[in-house]
């Protein structure tokens, strides 16, 4: 491990988000509170992470030589920390959220997208910090070190290893020769998608400062809202809205890229995608037939309908935001809601989760044992579309597997312990791992994380962290191999 | 014919040894002095070391006044590239062997074969494994071609004892088949090459060749294998030509694919969506069980190891397998054939002259294939517009012994003729010809009614005028034809008007 190189990379990563905090200040400006406390925090947050970018790509030297894969995954996982770290201050400053555990916890929650608050309510927060929860969902979005690639001067080969040891699902999307390239051809879209999204909630209603906020953590499949109820207040227009573009935020963006370079039969032949839409389609009807059941519809089927949509459609995408309770549905749609947790969105796309890409890959994995056990000298490839997938990326599928049913359980045990019930437990877990935010019962969708123990609330924090990398490229870290010289 | 042929390697070689005999002039380019050495030793050729990409050697092979160009190197760059500097020259037909499917993908061709100026290109894996298949459509027979654009076929099959062909005329065997478009159209016995006629009987050990339409092919299994359908095939050997035949084969039936290396199984299993691929070998009792063995109706050794084709084929028929083929590179297998237990010998580099040569000869000729070792030949054509034969029906024509038209294909439709079908300007007819009545038989259908012919010529009064497309048509076809002196257009004239 050479540290020297990882923290003159993590000094230029500083610079980048030196500048994203001061971002909250144009709201401060609009409002004309630049002399509160709120603005002095983060310029204060902002010219300190300034000071330490400077002072660490002073002090470390980068040699490109030395830069290799186990510098590349400490890099990622070291970023994640100090950007939750750092992002958290201006909420501890400004007394918003005076108890640092609480702080960390909602940073880590707002920059791994996941969503899940300890706030009671987000009107805790003035206009400039939930602005800067926003951000953080955005930039975590795609990730921090895609985000740094496509802005910072080339890193050469070592993108790729940074631009992959961040990167979720099984397979790399990459259509350009230049990482850089491919990370601004992604952020392009990603932007480009967001202020579609600002546009149409404008277009629908919603006030501006509402649809900016709404729009980054809706592509970000967050699900920071700025309202107590979430989503639950909003028209249905604006609700159908969010429906379309949590969906399209829960695509794989190499795919969106195809289609829209003039290739949209990609879209249809694409098996995740298809087993994806499937999903949504069958839980969806599922969630309506079993409420039309308990309670009818007595306001029509539209809402009915709606509610069962967006509920599945933010649970999938990992998005987490709510308009009416699901804690209250049916005890069926519980478990299936927890598959959906655990499922996740597509590979490549802004979501959280295991993914569709694996559930497919898995599902043909055991296709082929069954098929073996029959015949024991006959040779099975699995295959995806046409492409057949080597060995070795569905063993490394089958390992995630395990891993992350390793630390659901352990994560599950541990709230459990703390006198959390079985389906709190149980949920708040995968909805922290998956990075969807609400679970059930004590951590329900009008609920939140505040009354856990400390300690419960520090092991979550882990736990999104280590969802949000994909296990992987944080675990590698905790092998001898990779700390030797 | 002036013929210049780059590439000496065993396709080269056949294809100069069959173009010489028919006396045409062939030049043989290769870099190789010592191959080149090997074919003048045998067959009188100029030869020209160089690569066939050079000027210089082009130039010295006499490419400029050729009237065709045949690279059959083995690299497909190279043939196509030959061809496409044969064709800059002025050479009108080139003939290109190119393996690499991109290139030769009919739907999607990776490069423009008419730019490049290459006429014809010819895929030897896909001719291989077309002849692979048509064995499988067709069990039990041997020696295949088809014509008319494939609506024609033409299989031969030993006469086993107690099958129900054996010992009757044939014009009782086409009663009993009334309906089916099927014809006996040459028996070979021992040496003796007949081409029979209704009184004639099939005997048990006679080659039969059978011509008839493509949807008649399941009464030709019937008849031949006792039964329609061909339910599981057994390759052995996945590399490349293995991976093609299964390929094409897993469409229509069960396929199930063998090899000892497990990379090269690996490799196929990823290629072959609907093949069940066994890694093993098949003398193994558990490769065997689970690819019922026993059970298939054809087993293929196509493995680049010749010994362990032959002796792998014959043992899979001893434990159960109905049939099997053995894909080799030896030319001389083919005359094991009669005493091992083989049904049929594929060698890809001879059915690839022989697709070669279909070309070569065009001309006012479609296509000619000799019948097994005999020197009988089925002759394709198209009856011109003038021609003796055109608007006669067969009985008409007064048609020698020896000269038999096997199967029409008028429009759309293929049948298999008698004594009243009329033939038309424009159809296609598959003639059988025994040795010396081909230029007859080209003369009949092929050609206008000229000079000796002109007496009896009334046929092409019955055709009405030639059509300018037409007669340009011919007229490129006569050029090609060379000596053909009878034939040039100056003296068709007053013949057309006689």
């Amino acid at each position: 491990m050479n540290f020297s190189c990882v923290l003159h990379l993590l000094g230029r990563l500083c610079t980048v988000l030196a500048a994203l905090l001061l971002a909250p200040l144009l709201v401060c400006l609009h409002d004309n509170t630049l002399d509160g406390e709120t603005a002095r925090a983060f310029t204060i947050t902002a010219a300190g992470t300034f000071g330490l970018a400077i002072a660490l790509r002073l002090v470390f030297r980068f040699r490109p030589e030395r830069f290799h894969l186990p510098e590349a995954f400490a890099i990622v996982t070291a970023a994640w920390i100090v950007f939750t770290a750092i992002g958290s201050v201006p909420f501890v400053i400004t007394g918003r959220i005076p108890n640092v555990v609480d702080a960390v916890f909602e940073t880590m929650s707002g920059i791994t997208t996941t969503g899940a608050s300890i706030l009671p309510s987000p009107l805790v927060l003035d206009r400039p910090l939930l602005l800067w929860r926003s951000i953080l969902q955005l930039v975590g979005g795609l990730g921090i070190v895609a985000l740094s690639v496509a802005v910072l001067p080339a890193l050469g080969a070592g993108g790729n290893f940074l631009f992959q040891a961040e990167a979720v699902g099984p397979e790399e999307g990459k259509l350009l020769p230049k990482i850089s390239a491919m990370a601004k051809l992604l952020w392009g879209l990603y932007v480009g998608l967001t202020l579609a999204n600002i546009g149409a909630f404008l277009l629908a209603g919603m006030s501006p400062f509402d649809s900016v906020n709404h729009a980054f953590t809706t592509l970000a499949t967050g699900g920071f809202a700025t309202k107590a109820d979430s989503f639950a207040s909003y028209s249905p227009t604006i609700q159908w809205v969010t429906v379309v573009f949590m969906f399209l935020a829960g695509t794989n963006f190499v795919l969106l890229l195809s289609v829209l370079s003039g290739r949209g039969k990609t879209l249809f032949r694409n098996t995740e995608w298809r087993v994806y839409c499937g999903i949504i389609l069958v839980v969806s009807a599922m969630a309506v037939i079993t409420r039309y059941q308990a309670e009818g519809a007595p306001d029509g089927f539209e809402p009915l309908v709606r509610g069962a949509v967006f509920s599945i459609v933010s649970i999938i995408t990992t998005t987490g935001f709510g308009t009416e309770d699901f804690n209250l549905w049916p005890p069926a749609m519980h478990v299936l809601l927890l598959f959906v947790m655990f499922c996740g969105a597509c590979g490549g796309s802004t979501g959280g989760g295991a993914k569709v890409s694996r559930l497919v890959l898995w599902w043909k994995a055991i296709g082929r044992e069954l098929r073996r056990l029959l015949r024991p000298t006959g040779v099975f490839v699995v295959k995806i579309q046409d492409r057949t997938i080597p060995d070795g990326i569905v063993l490394k599928s089958l390992a995630f597997l395990l891993i992350i049913l390793t630390s659901w359980v352990a994560t599950s045990l541990y709230l459990a312990s703390t006198g959390q019930s079985a389906e709190t437990s149980i949920s708040a877990a995968i909805a922290c791992l998956s990075c969807v935010g609400p679970g059930f019962d004590a951590v329900g969708p009008t609920q939140n994380f505040a009354a856990m123990t400390d300690g419960a609330k520090w092991v979550l924090t882990a736990a999104m962290l280590i969802g949000r990398l994909e296990f992987f490229s944080l675990l590698v870290l905790l092998t001898p191999m990779a700390w030797r010289r | 014919m002036k013929i210049v042929i780059a590439g000496a390697g065993s396709v080269g070689f056949h294809l100069v040894r069959e173009l010489g005999a028919e006396g045409h002039n062939i030049a043989l380019i290769d870099v190789d002095p010592e191959r080149l050495e090997h074919v003048r030793d045998r067959i009188d050729v100029l030869t020209v070391a160089g690569t066939a990409t050079s000027r210089q050697a082009l130039e010295s092979a006499g490419v400029k006044d050729c009237d065709m160009f045949i690279a059959v190197s083995d690299k497909d760059e190279v043939n196509i590239l030959a061809c496409s500097a044969a064709h800059a020259m002025g050479v009108k037909r080139t003939l290109a062997r190119v393996r690499n499917r991109d290139f030769t993908n009919p739907d999607r061709p990776l490069v423009d074969w008419v730019r490049l100026g290459v006429t014809r290109f010819i895929n030897p894996d896909e001719v291989a494994v077309d002849s692979v298949v048509a064995l499988v459509d067709a069990p039990g027979s041997i020696d295949v071609g088809d014509f008319a654009g494939g609506e024609i076929l033409l299989r031969s099959f030993r006469v086993e004892e107690d099958t129900a062909v054996v010992g009757k005329p044939l014009e009782r065997l086409r009663q009993d088949f009334a309906g089916v478009q099927f014809l006996v159209a040459a028996i070979q016995r021992g040496e003796q090459h007949i081409i029979p006629d209704g009184q004639d009987r099939l005997e048990p050990g006679d080659r039969a060749y059978m011509i008839m339409t493509r949807d008649s092919l399941p009464v030709f299994r019937r008849i031949v294998a006792g039964r329609d359908v061909v339910q599981r095939v057994v390759v052995y050997g996945a590399e490349r030509f293995g991976i093609a035949v299964a390929g094409r084969l897993q469409e229509r039936t069960k396929v199930v694919l063998i090899d000892e290396d497990e990379t090269r199984c690996t490799r196929a299993a990823a290629l072959l969506d609907n093949t069940l691929v066994l890694h093993g070998s098949p003398n193994d009792s558990d490769v065997q069980g689970q690819g019922k063995l026993a059970s298939a109706d054809f087993f293929i050794a196509a493995s680049r190891n010749e010994e362990h084709n032959l002796i792998l084929a014959m043992l899979a028929k001893k434990r159960g397998a109905r049939r099997n083929i053995v894909v080799t590179a030896d030319p001389d297998l083919t005359m094991l054939l009669d005493r091992l237990d083989i049904d049929a010998v594929i060698n890809p580099r001879l059915t690839m002259v022989g697709r070669l040569l279909r070309f070569a000869r065009g001309g006012r000729v479609k296509s000619v294939q000799k019948l097994g070792e005999s020197n009988a030949e089925v002759i394709e054509m198209v009856v011109r517009s003038g021609a003796r034969a055109a608007g006669r029906t067969l009985r008409e024509m007064n048609l020698p012994e020896g000269l038999l038209v096997g199967a029409v294909k008028h429009e759309d439709e293929a049948f298999v003729p008698h004594g009243n079908t009329r033939i038309e300007q424009g159809d296609v007819v598959v003639t059988f010809v025994l040795p010396g009545l081909r230029d007859r038989a080209e003369r009949m259908f092929a050609r206008r009614g000229v000079l000796h012919f002109a007496e009896t010529g009334k046929g092409s009064t019955d055709s009405g005028p030639i059509q300018p497309a037409d007669a340009a048509d011919e007229a490129d076809d006569e050029e090609e034809g060379g000596s053909a002196g009878e034939g040039d257009p100056a003296s068709q004239e007053p013949a057309e008007k006689a």
